[in-house]
């Protein structure tokens, strides 16, 4: 059986609106059992949420203690006061944690550290790869919607380490527009936190009733989940050697140790898909991005 | 080429729809739609060069008013442009890939640059089915360049002497035509549409002041014409 | 043929010029620039026949400069991975045409044109989706950029608060199609049909798009998902992703946006006093009719506007949905 050698997994950071208490309860489950080299924390989506991360302290004490490497992320999207106040916070810890930027402000502010670069970043090519690289990035998580084919070549030119997110719904749009607040009627600046009923997104139908995107506050996800168990050795053939699990209300500890067997040889790839198919019944998959065709789609074997 | 000019305003969308909606010989226009396309292909390689993607795409025009339909054909380096009744039963018609529908008007001025055509789909003034792209392509690729249909069609009367005399004759019969066809072309507009009544009365009206004004220029262009065509007798 | 004297002017009147024809109808109808892209994907309206041949584009720049009217270039697509070369192509041909500005998003293009063509004029596109003072503070910084188009994410006093803090140009939309996300980061497009504005320069486009006559209701398909279904008086829209119906919980809306476009004639004296330099009509896609319109509206609201005045011109008749919107601009929008 086929092993990748030298494989991350990374959790990539909390997209969704919890509670403090059920972030709390999900790392340390992370930090004791899940077998995960890196894990991404910090509010990406909205400032507002940045309240709910009332326990970081001891949940980043956990997860080091637990051996996994912590790196904070930035927002995705900076406009105001707040958003900017918060983005200066992650910027501060840069001395001592590495902190990941996924808007351009970050990017700035990191400029000449060390620092990661998110999938928010549009690095669709190897001069852009080369710039941030030049600037102090040596990680650099790429965007969802690259094809294989450019994915190749960024691996082939990149000096950083590369991560591509192999499990979870996929980022697709952010907006300075909440729509959770205006699919229940509601104004921006009066949400009522309303994000929080939807632990995975909202699920957005059409006008036929078929399942089609997820909404997140000011982002929207793909309904889908992606899901490149099938691509893992080529992706590791080709030189990207990080993967990135993006948390939701399921059992990640099972879905990351899938990944990891699945990369140490323990399991087929049909062993994977399996038991990854009959922990998550209900959800559909894709994988279209990567073979450069449409993001819901899925290519089989 | 003093003839030129005048006769040019003369040419409105509307002596077309009046050409049209006689009910008989389709031949004469058919000649000059095929003319308007040699046309536009010698002296608009740009649109072409446009066009090209599309070789071998079928469309299908449809003025809602008139009881005609004309079809273009995209070819590697050409354009032809033919006209036919509406749904001929005993034609075998192959499949076009895209059928545009809308009002002469409309489809002229969206044509001549004079109307927006996503202006026109908004307010449902066009309906569009097939290949959605080969018509965005389409309609590009014309709009790239100018074309003025009415000094296309002037043209189309060659030579100084024939044309004097087609304009003429043609001016002629086409003003007589016109006064009773209005009321056709009316019918044609209200009658399956008539829950759009308010938006065609204007049309209508649209429509009567045109041919108020074509009344008038028209009897100078006779008179114009005439002169004209004694001085090239003599 | 009147030569516009820049020095007169207080604002860019920025146009939309999808093909040559157009080019020539923004000019004479008082644009005081025009911008537009190649015909290929380097440009972020890479529509069917659509955009300008390298020979076409010097034709154009005769034409606009006789008339005393700059020509922006927009190649405000993000390069293919090893396949660069359409991009950097476009950026050397601007240089050697020497177009007034060019408009980039990609930080890779930014770096090549900032170092090979010292004295090409930057400007950074709204695809780049510089939302704040640090971050435009930053791009100027580092490429020379001169003007930013801001995105269309931001109120005025937002806006306002931005010029204070940065020493370039900004540019805002005035009209026309509007992006309910943050432009150069949704990916929406490509997640139904494969095809993005950052790697294909088209959103939803019309390959993907079929239209359904049920019975007089007009159905909109964009690659096999119904998008919206416009009743028999409805004015419809763009079958845009972003704007179609759909339902979380209950009846189909407008989730994302409605069938509207943006037009600001009403605030146009707010938008001067913000500070904002040039104006930018968006519809390259749209037909010279448009262009004719829009752009001698548009400069009789900038002329009333520089003398005191507010000049509001619906346009109805051009807008998505017959509806317009000062979207990002009003914090209500949100």
């Amino acid at each position: 059986m086929d092993v990748m050698t030298n494989c991350k997994l990374s959790f990539g950071p909390l997209l969704f609106n919890w509670s403090p208490d059920k972030i709390r309860d999900f790392y340390f489950a992370v930090a004791d059992e899940a077998p995960v080299d890196y894990v991404y924390l910090g509010e990406v989506v909205c400032a507002k949420r940045h309240k709910n991360n009332g326990h970081l302290p001891e949940i980043i004490e956990r997860l080091e203690k637990a051996g996994k490497r912590v790196i904070l992320s930035g927002l995705i999207l900076i406009l105001d006061d707040r958003d900017m106040a918060l983005m200066e916070d992650a910027a501060a810890m840069a001395p001592d944690y590495l902190v990941e930027a996924n808007d351009l402000t970050l990017v700035s502010r990191l400029r000449g550290q060390d620092h990661a670069i998110g999938p928010y970043v549009n690095i669709y090519n190897e001069t852009s790869l080369k710039y941030y690289e030049t600037g102090g990035a040596s990680r650099i998580s790429l965007p969802p919607e690259l094809p294989a084919d450019s994915l190749k070549v960024l691996a082939a030119a990149a000096t950083a380490d590369l991560e591509v997110q192999v499990f979870g719904r996929m980022p697709l749009a952010i907006s300075a527009r909440c729509y959770h607040a205006r699919a229940h009627g509601l104004h921006k600046d009066g949400c009522q936190y309303i994000c929080d009923q939807d632990p995975d997104g909202l699920t957005v139908n059409t006008m036929d009733g078929q399942p089609f995107l997820a909404i997140n506050g000011l982002q929207t996800l793909s309904h889908r989940y992606g899901n490149l168990l099938a691509e893992l050795p080529e992706l590791a053939a080709m030189g990207i050697h990080n993967f990135r699990l993006s948390p939701h209300d399921v059992d990640m500890v099972k879905i990351c140790s899938i990944f990891r067997d699945r990369l140490d040889g323990k399991l087929s790839l049909e062993e994977a898909n399996k038991i990854l198919e009959e922990e998550l019944f209900a959800l559909d998959f894709a994988n279209g991005y990567y073979h450069n065709i449409a993001g819901l789609k899925q290519v089989e074997g | 080429m003093i003839y030129q000019a005048t006769p040019a305003e003369n040419f409105t969308p509307l002596l077309v729809a009046g050409l049209m909606i006689r009910p008989l010989p389709t031949a004469p226009l058919d000649r000059l739609l095929s003319y308007i396309a040699r046309r536009i292909q010698d002296n608009h390689p740009a649109i072409l060069e446009r066009l090209r993607p599309l070789a071998g795409t079928r469309f299908l025009i449809c003025p809602t008013d008139l009881p005609y339909e004309i079809e273009l054909v995209l070819g590697e380096d050409r354009v032809d442009c033919h006209l036919r009744r509406s749904h001929q039963p005993d034609t075998e018609v192959t499949a076009a890939n895209v059928t545009i529908s809308g009002s002469f008007l409309s489809l002229v001025d969206m044509m001549d640059g004079k109307q927006d055509g996503d202006g026109l789909f908004f307010s449902r003034s066009l309906t569009v089915t097939g290949d959605t792209e080969a018509l965005l392509t389409l309609r590009n690729a014309v709009d790239s360049d100018d074309i003025d249909l009415r000094a296309e069609i002037l043209a189309r009367f060659g030579p100084l002497k024939t044309p004097a005399e087609i304009f003429m004759s043609a001016g002629d019969r086409l003003y007589h035509r016109l006064a009773r066809d209005m009321s056709v072309i009316s019918r044609a507009i209200t009658g399956p549409l008539s829950d759009r009544c308010e938006d065609l009365e204007q049309e209508n009206q649209g429509l009567r002041d045109r041919l108020g004004r074509l009344e008038q220029t028209s009897v100078k262009t006779r008179n114009r014409l005439q002169v004209l065509g004694r001085k090239i007798a003599s | 043929m009147t030569n516009r004297t820049p020095t007169t002017k207080k604002l860019e009147l920025v146009c939309p010029a999808g093909t040559p024809a157009a080019l020539r109808v923004a000019v004479d109808a008082g644009a005081d620039a025009v911008y537009m892209g190649f015909r290929d994907e380097t440009n972020a309206r890479n529509f069917p026949g659509l955009n300008f041949s390298v020979d076409e584009l010097a034709e154009a720049l005769d034409y606009a400069h006789e008339r005393g009217v700059k020509v922006l270039l927009a190649v405000n697509t993000y390069a293919a991975a090893g396949k660069g070369d359409p991009w950097i192509t476009a950026v050397d041909n601007a240089a050697r045409l020497k177009v007034d500005a060019i408009i980039l998003a990609d930080v890779g293009l930014l770096d090549y044109a900032h170092r090979t063509h010292p004295e090409l004029r930057l400007h950074l596109s709204v695809q780049a989706s510089a939302s704040n003072a640090a971050t435009i503070n930053y791009y100027a910084r580092e490429f020379d950029i001169r003007r930013v188009v801001l995105p269309r994410v931001l109120t005025v006093p937002e806006i306002r608060a931005i010029n204070q803090q940065i020493d370039i140009e900004t540019e805002v939309f005035a009209f026309g199609g509007m992006c309910p996300m943050a432009e150069g980061r949704c990916s929406l497009s490509s997640y139904i049909t494969g095809k993005s504005p950052n790697m294909n320069g088209v959103c939803s486009p019309a390959s993907a798009v079929s239209y359904v006559q049920e019975g007089r209701d007009l159905k909109t398909n964009l690659a096999g998902f119904t998008i919206n279904k416009f009743g028999p008086h409805e004015r419809a829209g763009y079958p845009t992703l972003c704007k179609g119906r759909f339902s979380t919980n209950g009846d189909p809306g407008y989730l994302f946006e409605e069938p509207t476009s943006l037009n600001v004639t009403n605030i146009l004296p707010e938008l001067i006093e913000a500070g904002i330099s040039a104006l930018k009509i968006e519809g390259r896609q749209r037909s010279k009719a448009y262009v004719r319109e829009v752009v001698q509206n548009f400069r009789k609201s900038v002329d009333a506007a520089l003398s005191g005045e507010r000049l509001i011109i619906p346009m109805d008749n051009l807008t998505e949905g017959g509806h317009n919107t000062t979207g990002a601009y009003n914090k209500k929008w949100m």
